[in-house]
C-alpha cells in the first residue's frame, strides 16, 4: 500500500510543475544566488564605493589624505553628484593636521540608501586613512619622511610601516562555518525541504473536494492506516529530495559559483540527521494540511509559514547580524536546527555536535505529528456525502 | 425476497438546526434490486446516504446490513458497500489503469497474487468499457470515461451494495447508455444498487423501488406500486355529491385521480362513472409514473 500511495503522490507531483518549482527549482535557485551574492560581499563592496571632496585645498597634506583614501580601496570621483560620499575637508586642514584640529570639522556625507553594516565600514575606513595621515604629517615634521619622496612613494612608505597583517595567524575554531557556501546551501536544502507543506496540502484539499476521501472511508482502511501511508509515501519523496538538493549543493553550487568544496565526513550521521529533519519537515507539512480547507489557505498559511520561519532562521540575512533578539528567536526554529545539522556536518563535526539539534527535531516532529493525527483522523470523521 | 439494509427509526439532526434532516424513518430495502433515493434538493437525500453508509458521526435509531444485527454499521460498509460520488473521485494525474491499482492496493483483496491482479483489473476495465483508454490519462478523458472510471473504482472492492449518486449527470446519450447498461448487469449479477438522480426517467428506468424524501421524511414505493395504474376524471362542473368519488383524491377543481391495482378494478370505475349523471369532460387512465408519484410525495399529497 505504501508502495502504491508512493508511485500515486510521485506521478501527482511530477505532473505539477508547480511542486516541482518549490521542491526543486526554487531551493536551487536560491542556493546560487544567495551563494553568489555572500561571496561577494566584503571584496567589491568598498571599491564600488565612490568618494569625492568637496574642498579646494591643493596642499600636500590634503593631497595626501586623497592617496590614503583611494588606498583603502575607494574609487575617486570629481563629481559630487556622482559619489557615495563626500569629504569636506576645513580650509587649514594642513595646518591643524597635528593640532589644532577641532572636534567635528571634517564633514563625511553619505548617501541615504547606504545599509548601515556598509556604512560602519567604510567610516571606519576613513577614519583610518585619517590616522595614516596624521602619521604621515608627524613623520615628515620629525624628519622621519624624506620629503623629496613623490606623494605615492611617502604613502608607500607610511602604508608599509602600518603594515600589521603580516604579524597574526588568523586561526578559526575547527573547520570554517561561515563560509558563503557553507551558508546559503544548507539554509536552502532545508528551505525546499520544508516546502513539502504545499503538495502534501494540496493533495489532501484535492482528495477532499473531488469526494476521494469519502469514498475511501468506505475502504477497508482505517484513517489511521491511510494516514501513516500517506505520511510514509511522502517521507520516501522527501528523501528522494534530499538526495538530489545534496548532490546539487556539494557537487554543483560550489563549481558554478566558484566557492571552495564542500565535504561530507561522515556520511552515516548526514544519513540519520537528513531522516530527522524530513521527519520534521513532513510532521509540519501534515500539520497544516490537516489545518486548511482550500488552496489559498494552504498557499498563505502552508506557504507564509515556511518563509517566515526561514527568515527568522537567518536564512535570508545571516543570523550574525540579526538584531539578538531576532537571533535568540532563530534558536527556536525547527527550521535552524534543520541547518545546524546540515551545516555541521558540512564543516566535518561529529554526530555528538549535532545531537541536540536531533533530539530538539524528534521533540518536534513527535509534538507536531499528534498534533496532526488527531486533527486529520477529526477532519475524515467529519466528512459526510455531499 | 432478501433485504440488503434494515433502517429502524432512523433520525437524524445537524449539530445548529433546529428540526430533523432524517426523521423517523424506517424501511428495508431488498437485496439485489435498484432501489431510487429521489427528492427536491434539502429533502435529505445526502444525509440519508450518509447515515446508511455510516458516514454520519451519530444518529437516533438504526442501520445495518445483516438482518441479525451483528455487525458495526463501519464494518458492514467497509465491507459490502462501496461509493461512487458525483464528483469524479479519483486521481486525473495518473492513467485510468494506474487509478484502479491504486484502490486495489487498498483493498485487503490486494494481497492475491500479481497475475490474478493483472485479470481482476483487466475484468472490470472490459465491464466498464474502458480497455480502450486504459492507459490514457485521466485528465485527457472525456466526460463519460470519468464517469465509468468513477463506478469502475467502486469495483474494486467487489461491493454487494452499491450507492450511486448522479452516475449520468453530464455525459453523452451513448455514454449514458453504457452506464444503464452496467447497472443492469449489475443487478444480474445480484448486487444491491441505490440510486439518486434528479432524472426521473432514468430513474423509472433503472429502479425497482424508489424511496421518496421530503422534509427528512422517506416513502417507500414498492415495483408493484409502480405499476399501478392512475385514473384521471375531469368534470364539466363540480359534482354536487361526491360519495360516488369515494378513494379518488381532487388535484384541481372539477379534477379528480384515483390509483389503481388492476385492469379489472379500472373495468369497474370506468363502468361506473359512465353510469353516473355527470357530465364528464375528459377522462384517461396511464401508468403511474415516477414523475407522477414524486409529484404527490414531495407535495405531501397520499401516493
Amino acid at each position: 500500500m505504501i508502495l502504491s500511495s508512493l508511485n500515486k503522490e510521485a506521478r501527482i507531483i511530477l505532473s505539477d510543475i508547480h511542486s516541482i518549482g518549490v521542491l526543486l527549482i526554487l531551493p536551487i535557485a536560491f542556493m546560487l544566488i544567495m551563494t553568489f551574492a555572500m561571496s561577494e560581499q566584503g571584496t567589491d563592496v568598498i571599491n564600488k564605493t565612490s568618494v569625492s571632496f568637496i574642498s579646494e585645498n591643493t596642499d600636500p597634506i590634503s593631497l595626501a589624505y586623497k592617496g590614503y583614501i583611494k588606498q583603502q580601496g575607494f574609487t575617486l570621483v570629481e563629481n559630487e553628484g556622482l559619489a557615495d560620499i563626500s569629504i569636506k575637508l576645513p580650509s587649514s586642514f594642513n595646518n591643524q593636521i597635528l593640532s589644532g584640529l577641532a572636534k567635528g570639522a571634517i564633514v563625511v556625507n553619505i548617501q541615504a540608501n547606504m545599509t548601515p553594516q556598509k556604512k560602519a565600514a567604510v567610516i571606519r575606513l576613513i577614519q583610518t586613512a585619517l590616522s595614516k595621515l596624521r602619521l604621515h604629517a608627524f613623520m615628515l615634521e620629525s624628519g622621519d619622511l624624506d620629503e623629496d619622496l613623490s606623494l605615492t612613494e611617502q604613502i608607500k612608505e607610511i602604508e608599509n610601516s602600518t603594515e600589521v597583517a603580516s604579524y597574526f595567524t588568523v586561526v578559526t575554531q575547527n573547520k570554517q562555518t561561515f563560509t558563503p557556501i557553507l551558508y546559503s546551501v544548507p539554509s536552502w536544502i532545508v528551505f525546499g525541504l520544508y516546502f513539502i507543506v504545499l503538495p502534501v496540502s494540496i493533495t489532501v484539499i484535492n482528495e477532499k473536494q473531488n469526494g476521494t476521501l469519502i469514498r475511501l472511508k468506505t475502504f477497508p482502511i482505517s484513517t489511521s492506516q491511510y494516514f501513516m501511508s500517506k505520511f510514509s509515501a511522502f517521507y520516501l519523496l522527501s528523501i528522494l529530495q534530499l538526495i538530489l538538493l545534496t548532490l546539487v549543493g556539494v557537487f554543483v553550487v560550489p563549481v558554478v559559483t566558484e566557492q571552495p568544496d564542500i565535504f561530507i565526513s561522515h556520511w552515516g550521521v548526514y544519513i540519520i540527521g537528513s531522516l530527522f529533519i524530513i521527519l520534521a519537515a513532513n510532521a509540519l507539512a501534515f500539520f497544516i494540511a490537516s489545518l486548511v480547507n482550500s488552496y489559498e489557505q494552504a498557499i498563505v498559511f502552508g506557504g507564509g509559514i515556511n518563509i517566515l520561519l526561514a527568515a527568522i532562521s537567518g536564512f535570508m540575512v545571516p543570523i550574525d547580524i540579526l538584531p539578538e533578539v531576532m537571533a535568540k528567536i532563530a534558536t527556536y526554529s525547527p527550521l535552524y536546527w534543520s541547518a545546524e545539522i546540515i551545516r555541521n556536518l558540512f564543516s566535518g563535526k561529529e554526530f555528538v555536535d549535532i545531537l541536540p539539534y536531533l533530539l530538539k527535531l524528534l521533540v518536534f516532529s513527535l509534538f507536531v505529528l499528534s498534533m496532526a493525527f488527531y486533527l486529520f483522523i477529526n477532519k475524515i470523521r467529519k466528512l459526510m456525502w455531499n | 425476497m432478501p433485504n440488503a439494509i434494515y433502517v429502524k427509526h432512523l433520525s437524524f439532526k445537524y449539530k445548529n438546526n433546529n428540526f430533523y434532516s432524517l426523521s423517523d424513518i424506517s424501511l428495508t430495502i431488498k437485496a439485489n434490486k435498484c432501489t431510487g433515493i429521489i427528492g427536491p434538493n434539502g429533502a435529505g437525500k445526502s444525509t440519508f446516504i450518509s447515515a446508511l453508509c455510516g458516514l454520519l458521526p451519530s444518529f437516533e435509531g438504526q442501520v445495518f446490513y445483516d438482518e441479525n444485527q451483528m455487525q458495526p454499521l463501519i464494518d458492514s460498509v467497509k465491507e459490502k458497500v462501496a461509493l461512487v460520488p458525483q464528483e469524479y473521485a479519483f486521481y486525473p494525474q495518473l492513467s485510468v489503469k494506474q487509478n484502479l491499482y491504486y484502490f486495489l492496493s487498498l483493498c485487503v483483496e490486494s494481497k492475491k497474487r500479481k497475475e490474478d491482479k493483472h485479470a481482476f483489473i483487466s475484468e472490470i476495465l472490459e465491464q466498464c468499457v474502458l480497455t480502450h483508454v486504459s492507459h490514457i490519462k485521466v485528465s485527457k478523458l472525456s466526460g463519460g470515461y470519468k464517469r465509468r472510471l468513477n463506478i469502475a473504482i467502486a469495483l474494486v472492492k467487489q461491493p454487494k451494495v452499491l450507492f450511486l449518486d448522479e452516475p449520468t449527470v453530464g455525459i453523452d446519450p451513448e455514454s449514458r447508455a453504457i452506464i444503464i447498461t452496467l447497472l443492469e448487469q449489475f443487478k444480474a449479477e445480484g448486487k444491491t444498487l441505490l440510486f439518486t438522480s434528479h432524472m426521473l426517467d432514468e430513474v423509472e428506468k433503472v429502479c425497482d423501488d424508489i424511496i421518496i424524501l421530503k422534509d427528512g421524511k422517506a416513502s417507500l414505493i414498492e415495483q408493484t406500486q409502480q405499476k399501478n395504474l392512475l385514473l384521471s376524471v375531469e368534470f364539466e362542473q363540480e359534482p354536487s355529491s361526491t360519495n360516488f368519488l369515494s378513494g379518488y383524491q381532487k388535484i384541481a377543481a372539477c379534477k379528480y385521480q384515483l390509483l389503481l391495482t388492476s385492469p379489472e378494478e379500472l373495468n369497474s370505475h370506468l363502468l361506473q362513472l359512465s353510469q353516473l349523471k355527470v357530465s364528464i369532460k375528459n377522462i384517461h387512465y396511464s401508468a403511474n409514473s415516477v414523475e407522477h408519484m414524486y409529484k404527490q410525495g414531495t407535495t405531501g399529497n397520499k401516493l
